[in-house]
């Protein structure tokens, strides 16, 4: 006869990983965490399903946090001129967007279109507001990973414009 | 089809509008107070090591405690007062608390005009004014229903631990039903609303509870310091904690029955003109601490309302729900104005409008 208990006990050690989990775990953000501290963002984030051509959100929309696709492509559009749409990027499984907005209500930069039936997760502001409340050492882990992504990109972003300064200083002679 | 999610329960609330109705009244009372509850459960689930049902329960037994404690030592008070003061209006002292109050009226009124003030106070007697028997019938009736409370607040109080225990399920499969186009939008909305509504009730509340509670002590002191007869003290100091949640009228609604009181009253060194003045101080001092120490720390959201949209707002309270109406009426419309300012912020930000 099975016995439950003893099921639940050893089920937890050879335990795999769920979709969404696997995907939360691979996300920047969420380096570090502990199989339980996944398990509490797993209990908090929200799951959708887009079709072809949806938008995930529109450029100038008040921003509310990031997205992680799960299954899917995503791509991310300036289109401020509607007639000549500029293509920043495409991204697929295990890919994330709109990580800025955890931190302030800035208006998104671009739209998030889905290009083919694509499965995401979305992690919000007041989320990450609640867990850092509920469990303060689980929210300084997302804070410290978040402030990481933000400090790699603030380097990458000084790369990019000491480059452009030195082009621009080179470039008339 | 997720929309189905939502339009079939709301069309079968729709069908079945006048059952759904009293059981939704009670769901959106809990609804507030878990909204009043929550940070505190929030904040008390990381001290119980992240368990909800420990900082939700830690919650209801302190309330608990709370009533009973409060009943131990202001119920047989406040019991006796009740009693005295429904008997008082129900016809058999009227005539007595009349009399008295026109001993008190007529030493502090001109010579010449004492006839005809006599004459009216003898009118009142042979027919009592229509408000003074609408108030006994009202008073006896919520004596008579209050089981019928008591039963709706325990429904209430289930409903409210519920919510929020399950807070964060609950905003999880709602926001499921909610198609793709505006589901930040309803995320951002719930949160901006919640935070806001929280923030005024919790406001409203402890601002009516420092009153209510200053008032009674402040009546208290007046009773002994001055030597007078002033009962119904916690009556009147609860009824002006309450009256707290009207604005601009409310600061009358507590002193004008402590002068009433104090005039019906036989008062053992006559009637003096000082303590009526002490007692208008005594409230526009408790209003004073209100306004400058407790309110301004306690309001995040700025619900400023126009005197004329108060008037309106308390004589429709009372058309639909009578003088419990008129108390929560402006407490109620402060809800609707914060939900409406965010809902408009939302559908203009969104580009909906």
């Amino acid at each position: 006869m099975r016995n439950a208990i003893w099921e639940n006990i050893f089920s937890r050690q050879g335990e795999k990983l769920s979709e969404t989990a696997l995907a939360i775990s691979h996300v920047p953000i969420f380096k570090g965490l502990s199989r339980k501290e996944i398990r509490e963002i797993e209990n908090i984030i929200h799951r959708r399903e887009y079709q072809p051509g949806e938008a995930i959100f529109h450029q100038g929309d008040p921003g509310l946090g990031m997205y992680i696709i799960v299954l899917g492509q995503v791509q991310i559009v300036n289109n401020q001129d509607p007639d000549n749409p500029i293509i920043y990027s495409e991204l697929s499984d295990g890919d994330f967007f709109g990580d800025m907005s955890l931190v302030d209500e800035a208006n998104r930069s671009a739209t998030a279109l889905a290009i083919s039936n694509t499965r995401i997760i979305a992690f919000f502001r007041p989320e990450l507001k609640d867990i850092l409340t509920r469990f303060p050492s689980l929210g300084n882990k997302i804070l410290l990973n978040l402030a990481e992504v933000i400090a790699q990109r603030l380097r990458k972003t000084n790369d990019l414009l000491i480059e452009a300064q030195q082009q621009t200083s080179g470039g008339p002679e | 089809m997720r929309g189905s999610q939502i339009i079939v329960p709301l069309a079968a609330a729709i069908i079945l509008r006048e059952h759904v109705a009293p059981i939704l009244l009670l769901l959106v009372l809990a609804l507030l107070l878990a909204s009043i509850l929550s940070p505190l459960v929030n904040w008390l689930e990381t001290r119980f090591g992240g368990s909800r049902l420990l900082a939700v329960l830690a919650i209801y037994v302190t309330i608990i405690l709370t009533i009973v404690g409060a009943a131990y030592i202001l119920g047989g008070t406040l019991y006796e007062q009740a009693e005295t003061l429904v008997s008082s209006f129900q016809g058999k002292n009227l005539e007595d608390l009349i009399n008295n109050l026109k001993e008190s009226v007529l030493g502090f009124i001109p010579q010449s005009l004492r006839p005809r003030a006599e004459a009216y106070f003898l009118s009142m007697i042979e027919s009592p004014p229509e408000f003074l028997s609408k108030l006994a019938g009202g008073l006896g009736g919520i004596i008579l229903k209050l089981a019928d409370v008591v039963g709706k607040l325990v429904l209430v109080l289930v409903f409210t631990f519920i919510l929020l225990l399950e807070s964060r399920n609950f905003k999880v499969a709602f926001v499921r039903a909610v198609p793709n186009a505006y589901f930040e939008m309803v995320l951002n909305l719930l949160e901006k609303i919640h935070k806001q509504v929280s923030g005024y009730l919790r406001g409203q509340g402890m601002a009516a509870l420092t009153v209510g509670v200053l008032s009674t002590i402040g009546l208290f002191l007046i009773s002994q310091l001055g030597g007078i007869a002033l009962p119904y003290f916690v009556i009147i100091g609860m009824l002006a904690g309450l009256a707290n949640l009207i604005p601009f009228i409310g600061p009358f609604v507590g002193m004008v029955p402590a002068i009433a009181v104090y005039l019906m009253t036989p008062q053992p060194a006559g009637i003096n003109a000082i303590m009526i003045v002490v007692i208008i101080v005594m409230f526009l001092s408790v209003q004073a601490i209100d306004n400058f120490f407790v309110s301004p720390k306690i309001m995040s959201a700025s619900v400023g309302m126009h005197p004329l949209v108060v008037i309106v707002v308390i004589m429709i309270g009372g058309s639909i729900m009578g003088p419990l109406g008129m108390l929560f009426a402006v407490p109620a419309f402060g809800v609707l104005k914060v939900t409406v300012v965010e809902v408009v912020w939302g559908l203009k930000a969104y580009r909906i409008l």
